[in-house]
């Protein structure tokens, strides 16, 4: 299990440096300069998980998951949120939160916070993927 | 006298000694068990110390090295060229240096550490620790913003032994009780020598209070001044010196002694003192701060550094010459720190006054599960959510905008409120223009009609019916609603024009009243507030047609829960304020997390979150937007209520939702509307903060094109009027010949060109 995620986490470090011209992540990134957002906004598709916030998410998400093996769900809970305090459309911190949830017996709340991750992953991504399973559970 | 009658009188005086004597003692052993047992028992009643957010910092987060310097020196972080120690900074041509402090939250320890932190620009390219190994993430200590203390008004931090510094110490025996180590409780020769200096003075110099005594009065007794009270002092002065250790007994004085008054708030402790006159740690003081704070134990008010700054001066110096006379500390580093200024914190800035709106949500949410004494008295730690920053900002803002907008107006009011719209975190509260006040929480409290503000509700409300897109056409003319009671109600428009048949993206936009009253008839008044309730909204307005056009009262707290769930894509979380709560122990025993509800589907708030871009673009928040960066898309709703007694905006970029209200506390016309006022105030704070611009991903099934604003016809990106839509599958507009407003133009001409000719 923890193999799997911190595969996950160098993917999620290695998708951040390759999207380095995407709207950056920071809490409070730029004030639009340099953003990729289209002019109108409202049109402007996001990719599953841009940039540099990458690194900080991806040890949240080692810490999270080292929290929840050891049984401290609040606390993995906690951390996720933590994560996504700084990059709140990153949908596999959404994945990671709906599961922590779900660990913990709340079905409901596991599958809206699942719900919010596919309405920040295409279609088709194995993310949706992974969301559309909480959700059908 | 007889020999019967001496020995009776004898015997009387012996039974009159005796009893006397036996009252005495007995007195005396009660005051000794009083004194051990409170004073051993005694556990101060802690009031919760509140905190804010912890500033985060990550490789790629924006944040300037200047900016970072600030944030540090808020949380009274020291820049040093020197040595680095816990609470100090070094900044370097590309590089800041911090050496953090150790700190607890959420039950967790997080140790000092020096981080290195590498600049490209204005953001963080990296971080590494001394033995250059990255750091992924760095939490700093949080902000203290104040405490929840009870009505009586004694707040206090209670320090443990180890935080408190040495020369402190030393300072207190040396000015206050120079035999403190060897006398026993009371000090005779002081109290000797106290009264030959009073006596040749004519005046009162010199007490003779020793420390013991000094905490006896504050821990026991009142401050009348009675021969009766000083001797219960006395006697309990001495029995505390003989069982107590002189260690505990200045720890204990170091806790409990009063220092400093900030409104109904009585600051007690040197822990406390510290935060409130210095900003920072007791630990970290350098010598002239401690000198201060000695110096204003002798007499809070009197030496009150803000109010009798040259006083206070004076004593300091004083308490730093007695330092060095009795070797605390040298005569070189008397010298060096009676140069130095006070050192307090800006009066604007000290927590308590500065952070009460905020405090008032915090309070409001634990109230739900925690009771008074809980919060006043058992040490628990409470981390918020709150953002300095951004609160500093937006007080700013507000006070700025309103006295610009005043000019030549009645006095006016605001508040504002800022969310991160994710997680519905509450980011700064302002609930009056004058901040440093603790006064009516216009944020909380303030019922206002809200105006246009509901207009959103009504056209989602559209938009879910399926009947209508925001390419739908709406006619914007006269209408005449029979209300139950038999009137008729003919609202008008802004500009008392009506503008005919219109999209209702533009209608939105521009906030147009006949065209939003018929849409909202033929959605239904019943699915409005339906959906007002599933946006948040608790106490729902009644079904009368005018609450269409926002004819009804929320507070703006209300407004931004509603708002939030639209900036948040249809999905409903209560704003929060408390993160969680740690006990005394460093236990976590409540967290407050997100909770979240997709209450409405995301496609239909993100079609109606493009009409509120457009808004700020070609409708009536584009003035507001010509303040903004020309990249930061926002998206945003004006609201005036009748008679121009309410201005409000709300709006949001992708990391903040910002609303305003501004008005006047006893309902006066303010001459504003949402747009001229309140907006003003949006956009003077979005242009000053670290954000993205609004931007959310297409939902599936919708396609984006062009849409021409006046006629809802498809059209080409180069038209004058083309703003790019994505609309749903099947809501997709026939497409216009040429560009839509021609069109329409040369559609009008013809006609009005035939109308001529047939007359």
């Amino acid at each position: 299990m923890s193999r799997v995620i911190t595969i996950l986490a160098a993917a999620s470090v290695l998708a951040g440096c390759a999207a380095g011209s995407v709207p950056a992540t920071g809490a409070r990134s730029t004030t639009a300069s340099g953003s990729g957002a289209s002019a109108d906004g409202a049109g402007a598709v996001f990719p599953g998980q841009p940039a540099p916030a990458a690194r900080a998410t991806a040890a949240l998400i080692v810490q999270s998951r080292a929290e929840r093996d050891a049984g401290n769900l609040g606390g993995a809970a906690a951390t996720i949120e933590r994560a996504l305090s700084i990059a709140p459309e990153d949908a596999l911190l959404w994945i990671e939160l709906a599961e922590i949830r779900l660990a913990q017996g709340d079905r409901q709340l596991a599958e809206e916070v699942a719900r919010k991750a596919l309405t920040l992953t295409n279609t088709n991504s194995p993310l949706a993927a992974r969301a559309h399973r909480l959700i059908t559970r | 006298m007889p020999k019967k009658k001496k020995r009776r009188f004898g015997r009387y005086l012996f039974i009159t000694t005796s009893v006397t004597l036996f009252a005495a003692v007995l007195y005396g052993f009660y005051l000794s068990w009083r004194v051990t047992s409170e004073f051993s028992a005694r556990r101060w009643d802690r009031p919760a110390q509140v905190y804010a957010a912890p500033i985060e910092l990550y490789g790629g987060r924006r944040l300037s090295p200047a900016d970072l310097a600030i944030e540090l020196a808020r949380l009274g972080y020291r820049e040093t060229t020197g040595s680095l120690a816990s609470g100090r900074f070094r900044r370097t041509r590309d590089a800041v240096e911090i050496h953090t402090r150790r700190f607890e939250t959420a039950g967790r320890q997080t140790h000092e550490q020096v981080a290195r932190i590498r600049f490209s620009g204005n953001s963080i390219e990296s971080l590494v620790d001394t033995g250059g190994r990255a750091i992924p993430i760095l939490q700093l200590d949080p902000l203290l913003i104040g405490s929840i203390f009870p009505a009586h008004g004694e707040d206090r931090i209670v320090v443990v032994p180890e935080d408190v510094p040495d020369v402190l110490k030393s300072a207190l025996i040396a000015v206050e009780d120079r035999r403190f180590e060897s006398h026993i409780g009371i000090d005779v020769r002081a109290i000797a020598r106290a009264a030959i200096v009073n006596l040749t003075a004519g005046e009162i110099q010199q007490g003779a209070s020793t420390l013991t005594q000094q905490l006896v009065r504050s821990f026991f007794l009142t401050n009348e001044r009675t021969w009766r009270r000083k001797i219960n002092e006395a006697l309990m002065s001495l029995s505390l010196e003989v069982r107590h250790e002189k260690d505990e007994l200045l720890q204990a004085y170091i806790n409990e002694i009063y220092l400093g008054q900030d409104g109904t708030r009585a600051v007690h402790g040197f822990g406390l003192a510290s935060r409130f006159y210095f900003g920072k740690p007791l630990a970290e003081l350098d010598v002239h701060e401690i000198a201060l704070l000695v110096a204003v134990v002798r007499g809070p008010s009197f030496y009150d550094p803000y109010r009798n700054t040259g006083r206070a001066r004076e004593r300091r110096n004083r308490v730093l010459d007695l330092m060095a006379a009795q070797n605390v500390i040298s005569t070189d580093t008397r010298t060096m720190a009676k140069g130095r200024p006070l050192g307090t914190v800006d009066r604007q800035s000290r927590e308590s006054a500065y952070y009460a709106p905020f405090l008032d949500l915090v309070r409001r949410q634990l109230n739900r599960d925690y009771d008074a004494t809980d919060l006043e008295a058992s040490g628990l730690k409470i981390y918020t959510t709150l953002d300095p920053t951004t609160q500093a900002l937006a007080e700013w803002t507000l006070a700025t905008e309103i006295q610009r907008l005043e000019a030549n107006r009645p006095v006016l009011e605001g508040a504002v409120i800022v969310t991160n719209p994710h997680n519905a975190e509450v980011r700064a509260m302002v609930g009056s223009r004058v901040t440093g006040f603790d006064g009516f929480n216009r944020a909380l409290n303030a019922h206002r009609p809200i105006g246009s503000l509901i207009k959103p509700a009504v056209y989602l409300a559209a938009l879910e019916s399926d009947r209508h897109s925001l390419a739908s056409l709406v006619e914007d003319g006269p209408i005449n609603v029979t209300l139950a009671n038999g009137d008729i109600w003919s609202p008008a428009n802004f500009d008392d024009e009506s503008h005919g048949t219109v999209t209702a993206i533009r209608a939105l936009a521009e906030s147009f009243n006949q065209a939003t009253v018929r849409l909202g008839l033929d959605v239904g008044l019943t699915q409005v507030v339906n959906l007002l309730g599933r946006l948040g909204l608790d106490n729902l307005p009644a079904e009368y047609p005018s609450l269409l056009l926002g004819a009804f009262e929320m507070t703006p707290l209300e407004v931004t829960q509603v708002y939030n769930s639209l900036a948040n894509g249809g999905f409903r979380m209560p704003l929060r304020s408390v993160r969680s709560v740690v006990d005394v122990n460093g236990e976590t025993i409540k967290r407050y997390p997100i909770q979240i509800e997709q209450t409405v589907d995301p496609g239909d708030v993100y079609e109606l979150n493009q009409a509120l871009v457009q808004a700020m673009q070609l409708g009536t928040g584009r003035t507001a937007s010509r303040r903004l960066p020309e990249l930061l898309v926002t998206a945003g709703k004006t609201g005036t209520s009748d008679g121009f007694r309410d201005s409000w905006f709300a709006g949001f970029s992708n990391d903040h939702l910002i609303v305003s209200w501004i008005g006047n506390d006893d309902n006066e016309t303010t001459g504003l509307t949402g747009g001229s006022g309140a907006s003003q105030v949006f956009a003077g704070l979005m242009a000053r903060l670290e954000t993205r611009p609004y931007s959310a991903p297409t939902p599936a099934g919708y396609r984006a094109s062009w849409i021409d604003f006046d006629t809802g016809l498809e059209t080409e990106a180069d038209c004058p009027r083309a703003v790019r839509l994505s609309l749903e599958g099947g809501d997709r507009p026939p497409r216009a010949t040429t560009c839509g407003s021609d069109r329409a133009r040369l559609g009008s001409r013809i006609r009005s060109w035939l109308r001529g000719a047939l007359q």
